[in-house]
């Protein structure tokens, strides 16, 4: 979830075999916040208690009330949210959709097959 | 998968380059599709960004698609990628005009706040058709860089009015540059109307017939404009008497039931 701009970033939230743990992965515009940053996903294991899972985020200085944000939508793709990602699909304006809303609203419900999705790395 | 451009110039990078591609269906169609994220860097193309379109383009020929929609919102090569960029753009145009050489109609939609500038604004143009919202732009450079290039004097890229009367979207579908343009406030499903129709009604052939009728259509514009000029100037003086301003004593609206004071 997402967007790389900027006071925004993205989150990609992968199941991995990692014995357990939730290994985060953080690549910021941003140098000299580590401590807020550990902070932050401490607050945000402790609401969710991942395991099994790979966080990783592509930051451009949000400040960390945005990155609970995200993360917390990343976390929680429950129906509920799918439903309001439905809602939003009808009802939102072209001009204001993300890329990969744009191409749901073009094409028949559930045919997209991305190439190279953002899960996939070289 | 990131860009090892950014990468390396400690800059934000995007696990998709910030563009989305990939294939599907339109009404039971087999179209293919990219859909650039204007968030993300302007939606500006760089090496990796541009090698996923050559990819999903090439695919589209080797699949056979029904056709290829371009959701197109970029400020064209991503300078800090420099070279890598602009043969990636090179790139995707030759692409384009391979899907379109093997048959397959290709339909460019502009409808995000960026517009569509740069190398992109030429991809958009060899297309069969673009469709344009009437507040997106299309054009090659952009406003702010015709203004540090050529001074404020030549473009003003603060004049909102001039900078849309020049790439606004309403004035490419007048120049025939686009399909009639749809308002901006437009929901998804209206924007895949317009989309699906002009998917539909493109025709596919690149002939050298069609791209010399172009080349005459744009030798036209200045001269026709001049002659309209010089007959607008000397029509002042050769007024038809209803365009004529009458003497002045004559526009005195006479006043009627009212005493002199």
């Amino acid at each position: 979830v997402g967007v790389v701009g900027s006071g925004n970033l993205e989150v990609l939230i992968e199941q991995q075999p990692l014995d357990g743990a939730c290994a985060i992965e953080i690549s910021t515009a941003a140098h000299g916040f580590g401590p807020i940053w550990e902070a932050v996903m401490r607050d945000f294991h402790q609401r969710w208690q991942l395991a099994d899972v790979h966080v990783a985020i592509n930051d451009m200085g949000a400040t960390p009330a945005v990155v609970s944000l995200r993360l917390d939508q990343a976390a929680g793709r429950s129906p509920a949210h799918l439903v309001a990602e439905r809602w939003r699909r009808i009802m939102s304006s072209y001009q204001e959709a993300t890329a990969r809303q744009r191409i749901a609203g073009m094409l028949d419900a559930g045919s997209f097959d991305e190439f190279l999705p953002p899960q996939m790395r070289a | 998968v990131i860009s090892p451009h950014l990468a390396q110039l400690d800059a934000p990078v995007s696990f998709d380059d910030g563009v989305a591609v990939g294939r599907g269906t339109i009404d039971g169609r087999r179209v293919f599709i990219a859909a650039q994220e204007g968030g993300f860097m302007g939606g500006a193309v760089g090496e990796v960004h541009g090698a996923k379109l050559v990819g999903m383009l090439r695919r589209a020929v080797d699949e056979n698609a029904d056709a290829v929609l371009l959701l197109l919102e970029t400020g064209g090569v991503r300078l800090h990628e420099a070279n890598a960029g602009l043969i990636a753009v090179s790139e995707v145009m030759r692409a384009v005009l391979d899907v379109r050489a093997a048959g397959i109609p290709v339909i460019a939609l502009v409808g995000g706040s960026n517009g569509c500038f740069g190398g992109m604004g030429i991809v958009a143009r060899c297309t069969n058709g673009v469709v344009i919202s009437e507040e997106s732009r299309l054009a090659m450079s952009g406003p702010e860089v015709i203004e540090t290039a050529g001074g404020v004097e030549e473009f003003d890229a603060r004049d909102r009015a001039l900078v849309w009367r020049v790439t606004g979207g309403k004035h490419r579908y007048l120049l025939g540059d686009a399909q009639p343009s749809w308002p901006t406030t437009s929901t998804l499903p209206r924007c895949r109307a317009a989309l699906a129709d002009a998917a539909r009604g493109a025709g596919t052939e690149l002939t050298l017939e069609a791209l010399e009728a172009e080349q005459r259509m744009l030798e036209k514009p200045p001269r026709a404009l001049r002659r309209s000029t010089i007959r607008w100037r000397s029509g002042k003086h050769s007024a038809s008497p209803s365009r004529q301003r009458a003497p002045a004593g004559d526009r005195r609206i006479p006043r009627t039931g009212r005493p002199p004071p």
